[in-house]
């Protein structure tokens, strides 16, 4: 019987197709074509953690899975070439190709781009990759010791400890970063949440479910020294929302209603009927447990650089037109090659956050001198009838 | 002027009446000069000093139908190795020309399978282990061979696929004792035998249930009936199992499209005689003759295309007064590199 696997539902970070040409802001086209053929090779991919589910509710994705184990398979014509328009090379199918796509404008509000103003959270981030050994050799939980203000005042600080519990972790040995995430967010958390970079460090930042995150601040104060250690935190650490580590930024968006055409290309008739039904079933069933959006990875982890703030939402309007058989070269007649349309409609968007690094206001800006005598003029209050 | 007025065959009532004059019935004269056979002989005679060589595949058109074959469209897969997704998809699909072709595969009728199945779930239709199971076997029944050619040799072909390399296996013997002993099918050719009846045997195994099985699809065995004959200054035989061509010069462009950037070759036109010319076991003057496409393709083996398959596009024949065959053309259009005609062996 098909299973589902809650684990595997819920919203996910797109990874580029090309990770040597993430995506750019701005570059709506080639960016929603990325994210497509990454989605697509994923949902391909029988190694992947859902393939269980994948195999078992549509069996026949087995020969059309990519990232065949081992060059001896190549043969199994079990490879599904994902290719993006302009391939090198003409001969690899059964193809799946991103060919072309229309866009059309949409504008998200009235005359400006601007979107909202951002600044993120202070925080501190761990020196150290785990998974961290937080036994404690005293026989009393290792604890570390933040002060936050989660009021948003800047004057009533909160001391919140973080304890490592044997009766949360039972292996504290050898504990994740994301079992600290997991655990300690939804335990004791309430100030200040826990989150794992990129490169698997802790990251504690100012602002829970019952603090601001702004205007705030996030310090280490105590602890014992091995659980610092061990995360890679020293007393002291600390970050403020105006510190030098605070980006005030502005952020704007470009967004535009999409259609993105999806070729399926077979050199067998057997072959473009399977695909096409599997092409389909990925679109109207199995992006089901993603909401039929994609994101971008700076969604999930804010140090990406640059940022990836694109999101994309399927308008669930999947299309395949007309079939088409095509002669090969010269002509030939009987070794056809059998293709198939298919076009995507979404809508997609794309986030710029632009650090603000000049006030607006003229009279503040460096180069005008302040001084308490005006000269002569019309003021508001001096002589104002 | 008897013969006018009587309208007896030969004169017609138009022109000479003269005793033993065969113009009022030129068919005679042709056949009694031989003129067809000569032209043939002429043509061959051409091909035999200028033509290349040329191997030769043509698809059987009986058979059983392979496992990959879908009725919904009324064909079976293209990259399928046991049928190559010839018309009707019968194995073994594509047969060498001078060779006779021994085979065992998933679609056979005379196969037994032991802890083993037919699967469809690869393309195309392959054999695997049964659930549960770590060992299984394929195995023919005997097929009767003789090879007796000059310069005749065994050559093998094996379409196995092993996913888990470290932990499972394919191997394929043949025996010549209706299975009493096996031999790895790699030896075929080194033994060589003669004359007998020879089965097939595939074994897969994996070292637990848990791993993916491997695959089994077809073996091929062939030997030449054509003796190799007649050398020539440049090291090749004039005959043997091969065919020979006249052909034009090919015209060739390179284009940019929407997929990438390929070589195109226009059709190349080629012609030959009839086919008994190249194999005596063909009977002369029949069918057998005639190359019929459109599962057909040559393989040049000399000249600057040497190495290049070429699949048939349209074909015409000649058979002037009915006889089978002067000559015949076809028009043939270069394979993609990495086409399904890429999988014949």
């Amino acid at each position: 019987m098909a299973i589902l696997n809650r684990a595997d539902r819920g919203f996910r970070s797109t990874q580029p197709y090309d990770s040597t040409d993430p995506p750019r802001f701005s570059q709506l086209v080639e960016t929603a074509k990325d994210a497509f053929a990454y989605e697509l090779s994923q949902f391909f991919d029988y190694t992947t953690s859902d393939a269980s589910y994948k195999l078992s509710e549509t069996p026949n994705i087995q020969k059309f899975a990519i990232n065949p184990s081992g060059s001896s398979t190549s043969s199994l014509e079990t490879a599904v070439t994902l290719i993006m328009a302009n391939a090198d090379k003409v001969n690899k199918f059964p193809m799946v190709s991103i060919t072309s796509s229309s866009i059309k404008e949409k504008k998200m509000g009235l005359g400006s781009n601007f979107a909202t103003t951002v600044i993120y959270a202070p925080r501190i981030v761990g020196r150290n990759v785990g998974p961290f050994n937080l036994q404690s050799s005293t026989g009393t939980d290792y604890t570390i010791t933040l002060t936050t203000y989660p009021s948003g005042d800047m004057t009533t600080s909160v001391s919140s400890i973080i304890t490592f519990s044997s009766l949360m972790f039972p292996n504290l040995i050898s504990v994740t970063c994301e079992q600290l995430v997991r655990v300690i967010n939804r335990s004791m958390g309430l100030y200040y949440t826990l989150s794992e970079t990129s490169t698997g460090c802790l990251s504690i930042e100012a602002g829970g479910v019952a603090g601001k995150s702004y205007p705030n601040s996030v310090t280490i104060t105590a602890g014992d020294p091995e659980a610092l250690a061990a995360l890679g935190f020293v007393v002291g650490d600390t970050d403020s929302s105006y510190g030098l580590n605070a980006k005030p930024s502005h952020r704007y968006v470009v967004a535009g209603d999409m259609t993105v055409n999806i070729d399926i290309i077979t050199d067998s008739i057997n072959t473009r009927t399977e695909l096409a039904d599997l092409v389909y079933n990925f679109f109207a069933f199995f992006l089901e447990k993603r909401r039929f959006e994609f994101f971008g990875r700076s969604y999930f982890d804010r140090d990406q650089t640059p940022d990836e703030w694109f999101h994309i939402v399927l308008k669930n309007q999947f299309t395949w037109s007309a079939e088409v058989a095509k002669a090969r070269q010269g002509g030939e007649q009987y070794d056809m090659i059998y293709a198939m349309r298919g076009s995507v409609p979404i809508f997609i968007e794309d986030f710029i956050d632009r650090q603000v690094v000049e006030e607006p206001i003229f009279a503040e800006q460096s180069d005008i001198a302040f001084s308490e005598t005006l000269p002569i003029g019309d003021y508001f209050q001096p002589n104002y009838n | 002027m008897g013969c006018i007025t009587d309208n007896r065959k030969g004169c017609k009532g138009y022109g000479s009446s003269a005793v033993g004059y065969w113009g009022r019935d030129i068919y005679k004269r042709l056949v009694e000069d031989q003129t067809v056979a000569k032209e043939r002989v002429d043509l061959q005679d051409m091909i035999m000093s200028t033509g290349v060589r040329a191997e030769l595949w043509t698809a059987v058109k009986t058979g059983t139908k392979c496992k990959c074959y879908k009725e919904s469209n009324k064909a079976s897969d293209r990259k399928c190795k046991s049928c190559h997704g010839v018309i009707d998809g019968f194995v073994p699909g594509y047969v060498k020309f001078g060779f006779e072709t021994l085979w065992m595969s998933a679609s056979d009728s005379d196969i037994t399978l032991t802890n083993m199945e037919v699967t469809n779930t690869f393309k195309s239709s392959k054999a695997w282990l049964t659930d549960g199971s770590t060992t299984g076997t394929i195995e023919s029944g005997d097929k009767a061979f003789t090879r007796n050619a000059i310069g005749s040799t065994w050559e093998t072909d094996v379409s196995t696929f092993v996913r888990i390399a470290a932990s499972s296996s394919v191997v394929v013997e043949y025996s010549l004792n209706s299975g009493l002993t096996w031999i790895d099918i790699a030896q075929l050719s080194v033994v060589n035998p003669s004359v007998g009846v020879i089965r097939f045997r595939a074994t897969l195994t994996r070292t637990t249930s848990a791993i993916l099985s491997p695959l089994f699809e077809i073996v091929r065995a062939r030997y030449s009936h054509i003796p190799y004959e007649v050398n020539r200054p440049d090291g090749n035989y004039t005959w043997g199992p091969w065919i020979r061509v006249m052909r034009g010069s090919p015209t060739r462009k390179y284009t940019k499209s929407e997929y990438g950037d390929f070589l195109n070759m226009g059709d190349v036109t080629f012609w030959t005689t009839g086919l008994s010319f190249f194999d005596q076991t063909l009977v002369k003057e029949s069918d057998q003759e005639w190359l019929e496409g459109p599962n057909v393709k040559i393989k040049l083996l000399d000249g600057v295309l040497a190495g290049k398959f070429f699949a048939m596009n349209n074909w015409q024949t000649s058979d002037p007064a009915g006889y089978k065959i002067v000559a015949q053309t076809f028009k043939m259009v270069p394979e993609d590199l990495e086409g399904p005609a890429y999988l014949i062996w």
